[in-house]
């Protein structure tokens, strides 16, 4: 069993080329990253920042990268990578357009632990989920114990909580209530996963995180790094970080 | 030799009766004692209607020629007690005492009880003082029959009654009556489904009659009267304005409610479950009519010893390829009140010759086949719109067309899945179902249970929409990220609450009138009209309100509820600036922060609004992001909405999002229909026949159309921009050319390409400049209820310059696609119907992009003349 660093990346299919981010996300395998996060792009990604949404409107509407084109990419991956963590995000319009039956059993086919599309509310009635591919809550500090409630009864066990009241990709803080989110749903759940995202770049940031989630997740950094022509040097910052031990769920 | 009919025996008797009348009555005497009335019953009728309520004339008869004694002892100030407290609007009582039983002291007697309705004298008025007496005994409506009147005496009767303070329903039964009345001023005709003749009664007599009544160019109230028995009959008689009930509530317990007897309160499809040939589902219980098959060519033939133990009021003998002497001597045998019949199995004779209820049934392949059922309209009671193969499943009514004129049952190959279906026609009341209840062959309780909850469950547009949770259809919804819910939830429990709070509805109210400035005018259109040629045109000037358009009146109640949920930040929206605008100003008026979110390039070229917002003390923060339009605001409104979801609501624009915005904007603009309705009654006497809106996200279109919804008889128009082509990217128009999708928030018609993305989108209007529209219209596109049409960017500038020199009125870009649309439409339309366009802003924050078209010399001289000072 690999050693990996906990840390959830994200990568946009088709940003800035399918073929480019096809390497890209080996390189984050290479370097270690617990789970992958594909999304595929959509015109309009209504909760990400700036990075990510100039990075799917490059993939979705300049490349013109299709559905087929990010599932052969998936499979790709999971062929050459059979033991590594997937997880597909996208927005709920893509699926839709896409027939929410026949993506449920590509996700099945291609063996995704895990859906997040922050546009469907995990329960919503065109949610393509299914027992084998669960969908991910992203949820903030606001959540209600009702509602918490509701999804840990629904059998939600990977929750993605945001680090604060901001979309992706903005300046990072963490909201003084996200210890205690996280700490009543691992009472609840004593086995459910919890990543924390939005705004993480650097590794105060990510061990920060560390204390009260299992992954860091970045997303709108390792673009940044990437245009940068940096994002070897950020990785190599990343692989420093304390490693643990995981496996696939 | 002609025998005479009972008709011609009533009236010679009354002709006996009358020179009596002279001989006890001094007629100049009479005229100068009798007292004018105050009944206002043609007022009182059109409130009914825009209250939407039935109008109930109940009768009081103590017998009749073709029923005998009915109540012979009844006391009649007990019986008009009873029928007010029923919620009759109006007694009738008749006075005829050889072949009714009546009398003038019933009259009198009826007129002393407390509290008492509106009177109706009927009778065979033949003479002046036949009229009088009927005042002088306390009527305040009367009858005249056209059959036993010449147009002269009509005339004069009418207007003799009408002096004495009187309303005067005249009584129709044939075209031959209508020949004769047609050039009278009639606010109110009564459409007597009796065969004078015959006395047989056929329900769609009505129909047939109104169908006539309409193609004359006439509009009256029509009472619908005789041979109303029950909640169903009164759903064949969807499109009458009153019913003359009597026999039926003679016989009823006193004091039953008319409105539960006849199930006005909740107008629901019907159900007719038909192949029904077991003794557990012959009941009243199983569905609104049963049908039992005595076709010889069906698997479903009944054995006929289930009918021994007797026949259910809702049984229907339905009949198929049997011939007429099969047909009667069936029904010798088995007494059904009611049955089905194949136009083509069956001459209009036959119809005539049968005593019971007849629904004639037709195999629709092409819309010709309906052109047979012509010769049958007058003389049946119901049609029944069947598939091609009775019986085998198959559906095939796509030849039926939405506007067929008569009520009808929808047959062939309905189920629980498709019983939408009934809604896309405009007379259709009901679903006939075999194979959908069936189960290997065999009916299935069950199934008819379930449809029995399905007919019953759909309500009426307003109050499915009223009660919605957010879904329409397939369509709304709430697809948001988690972080929204709270908020949403929270805005929809608010939502909720203020429906029915007197003191928010007083506010808002107060703030409508005193602030915007409603009611905002209803203005004809003669003009134009005239220049068109065809129907006559109105507009609703919603560009009259403060701030120029329609936006500020959701503005107005989604800042009342901020302000109720405690929240001080206000966020926004805007395309064009006008929902930004309407918002800053209702924002500074009520002191509540204010941010409005716009596109760059909207930033950029609607320039006046952003001056406007920012000198009412808003923040306008223009968008990079995207396309820096319409889209990339809303997006950026609901990021910011992500970071601060505690103190701040987002104040959305149209009637479109996740829930509870669409149902809310569409609550807090539908008093713009409410006003059209009150308007068009007072100044034309009735009802629109077409309301035309633009769509954008359609807040100004679902504020026109909520309230006529549930009028089958209005048609709604919505107008999409069709920009400058049909490519994407070129126009606007979701609900014409795109699909359905998932985007902010809720599930609708979007613009999109093949892969899902949201398309680029254009209009000459801002406002309609939008890839969206409200779901609650995608799912009235859907179902039938609304139509759409499309105009273009050249066809809106044309109709602002047409209606500004026409009319003196200057409509928005937006509006006028709605304009464009409506010329079209005016012309197609006879002379007497009447369309409403609804105006929903005023064209004045157009002037650089108008002024550009018809005076880009101007323009560009005005701007370097601002330039160099």
């Amino acid at each position: 069993m690999p050693t990996q660093i906990p840390v959830m990346a994200h990568l946009v299919l088709g940003y800035p080329t399918l073929q480019t981010s096809i390497r890209t996300a080996e390189q984050y395998i290479a370097a270690g990253c617990a789970i992958l996060e594909l999304q595929v792009p959509f015109s309009h990604p209504t909760a990400d920042g700036a990075v990510i949404t100039e990075a799917c409107r490059v993939a979705a509407l300049d490349q013109g990268v299709s559905m087929s084109d990010c599932l052969q990419a998936i499979e790709f991956l999971r062929k050459k990578y059979p033991s590594q963590e997937i997880m597909v995000m996208s927005y709920a319009n893509r699926l839709y357009n896409f027939g929410l039956e026949r993506f449920r059993s590509e996700m099945e086919r291609l063996e995704v632990s895990r859906l997040i599309i922050p546009d469907l509310p995990v329960d919503s009635v065109l949610m393509p989920a299914s027992r084998r591919v669960k969908p991910v809550p992203v949820l903030a500090a606001n959540v209600t114990d009702a509602r918490l409630e509701c999804l840990l009864g629904l059998g939600c066990d990977f929750f993605y909580l945001m680090s604060d009241f901001k979309i992706t990709g903005g300046t990072f803080s963490l909201h003084p209530r996200l210890a205690e989110l996280a700490t009543r749903i691992r009472l609840a759940n004593p086995v459910a996963r919890i990543g924390v995202g939005f705004g993480i770049e650097t590794p105060e940031q990510v061990k920060a995180v560390l204390e009260v989630a299992d992954y860091a997740i970045i997303g709108s950094a390792l673009i940044r790094a990437q245009k940068e022509g940096r994002l070897d040097q950020y990785l190599a910052v990343l692989k420093n970080m304390p490693r643990f031990t995981t496996q696939r769920v | 030799m002609k025998t005479a009919t009972i008709l011609d025996k009533i009236v010679a008797h009354k002709q006996q009766e009358i020179a009596l009348l002279y001989r006890n009555y001094d007629l100049a005497k009479l005229h100068q004692s009798v007292q004018t009335g105050q009944g206002n019953f043609y007022k009182k009728l059109a409130d009914a209607g825009m209250r939407r309520e039935s109008f109930f004339i109940a009768e009081f008869k103590r017998k009749s020629p073709s029923e005998g004694w009915i109540a012979r002892d009844a006391d009649a100030a007990e019986q008009v007690r009873a029928y007010a407290r029923a919620g009759a609007c109006a007694v009738s009582v008749l006075t005829d005492a050889h072949f009714f039983g009546g009398s003038y002291d019933d009259l009198r007697t009826a007129a002393s009880a407390e509290g008492r309705p509106l009177l109706l004298q009927k009778d065979f008025v033949l003479d002046p003082i036949q009229v009088h007496l009927a005042r002088q005994s306390g009527a305040d409506i009367i009858l005249l029959i056209a059959a036993i009147l010449d147009a002269e005496q009509l005339k004069n009767l009418k207007n003799l009654a009408e002096s004495l303070g009187m309303g005067v329903i005249v009584e129709i039964h044939d075209l031959a009556d209508f020949e004769k009345i047609k050039h009278l001023d009639c606010p109110v005709l009564g459409i007597n489904n009796r065969d004078l003749k015959t006395f047989r009664t056929a329900l769609n007599r009505f129909n047939f009659l109104k169908q006539h009544i309409r193609a004359a160019g006439k509009s009256p109230f029509l009472i619908a009267e005789s041979g109303i028995r029950d909640y169903r009959d009164l759903q064949a008689l969807k499109n009458a304005d009153g019913f003359l009930i009597g026999t039926t509530l003679m016989r009823q317990a006193p004091g039953a409610s008319l409105h539960d007897l006849f199930q006005t309160r909740d107008p629901r499809m019907l159900l007719k479950a038909c192949g029904i040939r077991t003794p557990e589902l012959l009941r009243e219980e199983t569905a609104d009519y049963t049908g039992i098959n005595f076709s010889p060519a069906s698997r479903r033939r009944v054995d006929p010893s289930l009918l021994d133990q007797g026949i259910p009021a809702n049984a229907v003998a339905v009949f198929y390829r049997n011939t007429e002497k099969e047909i009667s001597a069936i029904l010798e045998k088995y007494p059904f009140r009611r049955v089905q019949l194949y136009a083509g199995d069956v001459s209009p004779e036959f119809v005539r010759s049968l005593r019971c209820k007849v629904l004639l049934a037709c195999r629709v392949r092409e819309t010709a086949d309906l052109e047979a059922l012509e010769a049958y309209a007058p003389d049946v009671d119901l049609f029944i719109l069947d598939g091609a193969e009775p019986g085998s499943g198959r559906r095939i009514v796509t030849a039926i067309p939405a506007d067929f004129p008569y009520p009808f049952l929808l047959a062939g190959g309905i189920h629980i899945g498709n019983l939408d279906l009934v809604k896309k026609y405009r007379n259709c009341i009901g679903a006939d179902v075999a194979s959908g209840i069936e189960t290997d062959g065999m009916v299935d309780p069950e199934k008819v249970a379930a449809l029995l909850t399905g007919v019953q469950r759909p309500m009426p547009y307003r109050t499915a929409i009223q009660a919605s949770t957010g879904y329409y259809g397939a369509y709304g919804g709430c697809f948001v990220p988690e972080v929204l819910l709270p908020g949403l939830e929270e805005i929809a429990a608010a939502f909720e609450a203020i429906k029915t709070d007197e003191v928010f509805q007083r506010d808002f109210q107060e703030m409508l009138q005193q602030f915007s400035g409603r009611p905002t005018a209803f203005t004809p259109l003669p003009r134009l009209s005239e220049q068109i040629g065809g129907a006559r045109l109105y507009l609703k000037n919603e560009g009259l309100n403060h701030t120029g358009a329609h936006k500020i009146n959701h503005c107005i109640g989604q800042a009342l509820l901020a302000r109720r949920l405690g929240k001080k930040r206000i966020i926004a929206e805007t395309g064009a600036g006008q929902h930004g605008y309407a918002t800053a100003a209702v924002c500074a008026r009520l002191g509540l922060d204010c941010t409005v979110y716009m596109g760059r390039k909207d930033y950029e070229r609607q320039r006046p609004n952003v001056y406007w917002m920012e000198l009412l003390g808003a923040r306008v923060v223009p968008v990079e992001d995207g396309s820096q339009t319409l889209n990339d605001a809303v997006i950026a409104a609901f990021k910011d909405w992500v970071a601060h979801p505690d103190e701040t609501y987002y104040l959305l624009g149209s009637a479109v999002g996740p829930h509870p915005y669409p149902a809310m904007n569409t609550f807090f603009q539908k008093m713009v229909g409410e006003e059209i309705r009150r308007q068009c009654l007072e100044l034309t006497g009735r009802l629109p026949d077409a309301c035309v809106a633009c769509v954008g996200g359609g807040s100004n279109a679902l504020g026109m159309f909520f309230d006529f919804l549930d009028e089958a008889g209005v048609r709604l128009i919505g107008v999409e921009a069709g920009g400058h082509g049909t490519y994407p990217g070129e126009h606007a128009a979701k609900l014409s050319r795109g699909r359905p999708g998932v985007f902010e928030g809720y599930h609708s018609y979007f613009l999109q390409d093949g892969d899902g993305n949201i398309a680029a989108t254009h209009s000459v209007s801002a406002g309609l400049d939008y890839c969206g529209v409200s779901p609650i219209l995608a799912w009235l596109a859907d179902v039938g209820r609304v139509d759409f049409a499309v105009a273009s960017d050249a066809e809106a500038l044309e109709a602002v310059q047409t209606l500004a020199r026409t009319e003196g009125i200057i409509p928005a870009l937006e509006s006028a696609h709605a304009f464009a649309h409506a010329f079209r439409l005016a012309s197609e339309m006879p002379p007497e119907s009447i369309i409403v366009v609804n105006a929903s802003g005023r064209g004045e924050k157009d002037l650089f992009i108008t002024m550009r078209h018809f005076q880009e010399e101007s323009l560009t001289r005005y701007a370097r003349h601002l330039l160099n000072t």
